[in-house]
């Protein structure tokens, strides 16, 4: 099993409760070789850390399962790019109904909550534009 | 056995929690990287320390400190360039926008790590954290930064040295778990009672390490002298008597020359010269512990069939005579007639002996006149005795106690006949000054060879006035007695 795998073998496993040096552990890894997969990780948008008390937790972010569409690989790869270029916490992309097609967010962030609030101040948006007949 | 070459303290606070971070300061040329490499020498598992350095190769480094390759391997020298670091913090206006976090440290931890050995413990160090915070221009918010490197090595128990230019204090002094200053001092013979001869206005250097803070750590000293002889650091720490050994003699250097039997003082001086002065000046702060040094030297000549005779200074009998007499050869000289070791015990403190001794000398000195008289005389039958015993006698006289009792004219009377003896035999005369007496000067001039002890932060040094030499720190073992020069 390679570093990677290993790294992220011990993520799902642990859910979200284990700190940078128990993850070395568990991985039976060197520390340097975790140290920098999380860092990749973490620019990546594939993995993520919360503050608990004085510890960081290492959770794994999972792609939020949307509507089938076509070009979905396409599209997660994306918003990957977009997380790590932009250094963003996360990234998601709605439909008209606020539904998310492709989602990364940060684990307290509910992807259904965030497409239904984001279609409700686009929708307001759209009305507002219209209002005041700016075109 | 031997200690290590840092200080306890620095070893202990490693030891203290699995990710420590140090500061350590000091102008250019003060030996911060080689204390760096010091530490991880001692503390770091082998391949398991990382040099993240802004200015040496690893061609220079292994140059410098050849002895850190099987702790830091050439993958693990990492070149800083301004390049590599604004890959991991990004362009200047973001820098401004962004704060620092575990994050931040972490994608510079990444960066460190990228084209290093895989390690299990690292240890890493930063040479130098000035110049890795001017790369990325962030004067406001280095303490920031440091913050979040500090809380990663917390969280994964990794130890971090900084190495700063910057002597003064700054907000990572607070920041950071231990502080070390890294300086050179200059050492000046001591001005007593505004008495003042040309020695005390020419200096030597030494170097000093201050223990600013050490958290988790109970400093025993608050510095330490270090010598980079051979490119190492070594610390001396305070210096402990030990019991002299007893050693190989060590036979005469050459014709003019009588070994000390101290190896390395040979080395320096060339031996002790025969038929002329050595004199030992101690300063204030040494206290007895110079004995032994004069110990080992009566041991070796005793040893090599010279008969050895000792007047000592004020204070300077102890128990450990009665050892020294068990040497065949060596005798410790006593006079009945001298007043002082008649009158001493009859007084419970020094103070009230020295106020009696005064009126004596003020009202009654006669006394002392027909004491000096008798000793001088008891002295000289002392010495015509041994020479029936040793074909050749070496003097050893402590001048100080001499001084007090009958002044500075009959001591240099006492130095001058002593000399002449030295000279008509051929032998070795070694005499002891201490600092505040009155014919310190005179006696200087007299001196083939001139050394003086000296305290600094409770460890023990020497350094010759004539030959002129660096200053030396003294330890003993079960070899005897080292000196090692301060560089």
């Amino acid at each position: 099993m390679s570093y990677e795998a290993k790294i992220i073998e011990a993520l799902r496993k642990s859910d979200g409760t284990l700190s940078t040096l128990e993850l070395t552990r568990k991985a039976g890894l060197p520390k340097t070789a975790v140290i920098k997969y999380l860092a990749t990780f973490k620019m990546s948008g594939k993995a993520d850390f919360e503050d608990v008390g004085s510890s960081r937790l290492w959770r794994l972010i999972t792609p939020i399962k949307g509507e089938t569409v076509a070009g979905k690989e396409e599209l997660d790869k994306m918003l990957k790019q977009i997380i790590e270029d932009a250094n963003l916490t996360g990234c998601a992309v709605v439909n008209r109904e606020g539904f998310p097609v492709s989602a990364f967010l940060p684990r307290n962030i509910a992807p259904e909550k965030l497409g239904a609030l984001a279609t409700l101040l686009f929708d307001v948006g759209v009305k507002s534009i219209e209002l005041s007949d700016l075109k | 056995m031997k200690e290590g070459n840092i200080p306890s303290e620095i070893k202990a606070f490693f030891e203290f929690f699995p990710g420590q971070t140090l500061l350590v300061k000091g102008k250019p040329g003060t030996g911060k990287t080689i204390f760096a490499f010091e530490v991880l020498k001692e503390v770091c598992e082998e391949r398991n320390g990382l040099y993240f350095s802004t200015r040496a190769t690893p061609d220079k480094l292994y140059e410098l400190v050849p002895w850190i390759k099987n702790i830091v391997p050439e993958k693990n020298i990492v070149n800083a360039t301004p390049k590599k670091i604004m890959q991991v913090f990004g362009s200047e206006f973001e820098l401004a926008k962004r704060p620092f976090d575990f994050g931040s440290a972490l994608t510079f931890f990444k960066m460190l790590y990228e084209d290093a050995e895989e390690m299990d413990n690292p240890m890493v160090v930063i040479d130098s954290w000035d110049a890795v915070l001017n790369y990325i221009n962030i004067k406001d918010q280095a303490a920031a930064l440091t913050q979040s490197l500090c809380e990663l090595c917390h969280e994964v128990g990794t130890h971090l040295i900084l190495v700063s230019e910057t002597p003064d204090q700054t907000l990572l002094d607070y920041v950071v778990d231990g502080v070390v200053t890294l300086s050179d001092v200059e050492i000046r013979g001591e001005a007593v009672g505004g008495q003042v001869y040309s020695e005390q206005l020419s200096s030597r250097t030494a170097r000093q390490i201050e223990l600013n803070k050490l958290r988790g750590v109970k400093r025993e000293q608050k510095s330490y002298v270090f010598t980079l002889e051979n490119g190492r650091f070594q610390c001396f720490p305070p210096y402990s008597r030990q019991t002299i050994p007893k050693l190989k003699p060590i036979p005469d250097v050459d014709e003019d020359h009588r070994s000390s039997g101290i190896k390395d003082l040979d080395n320096i001086i060339g031996g002790l010269k025969r038929g002329g002065l050595n004199l030992f000046e101690v300063e204030h702060g040494v206290g007895l512990r110079y004995i032994p040094f004069l110990d080992q030297i009566a041991m070796n000549l005793s040893s090599n069939n010279i008969g050895v005779v000792r007047v000592r200074s004020a204070g300077a009998s102890s128990s450990k005579d009665g050892e020294l007499n068990k040497v065949n050869g060596i005798y410790q000289f006593k006079p009945k007639t001298w007043i002082t070791w008649r009158l001493e015990k009859l007084f419970p403190t020094s103070k009230e002996y020295m106020d009696f001794f005064e009126v004596i000398k003020k009202e009654s000195s006669e006394i002392l006149e027909l004491s000096l008289m008798e000793s001088r005389k008891e002295y000289a039958e002392f010495l015509e005795q041994l020479g029936e015993k040793h074909s050749s006698i070496a003097e050893f006289i402590g001048l100080d106690t001499f001084e007090t009792l009958y002044g500075e004219e009959n001591t240099l009377k006492l130095l001058d006949e002593a000399i002449s003896r030295a000279i008509e035999n051929k032998e070795v005369l070694i005499a002891v000054v201490k600092r505040g007496m009155k014919t310190i000067e005179m006696v200087t001039k007299l001196a083939s060879t001139h050394f003086v002890f000296k305290d600094v932060v409770g460890s023990m040094f020497i350094y010759g006035v004539q030959p002129r030499t660096v200053l030396f720190n003294i330890s003993s073992d079960e070899q005897g007695i080292h000196l090692s020069p301060v560089i």
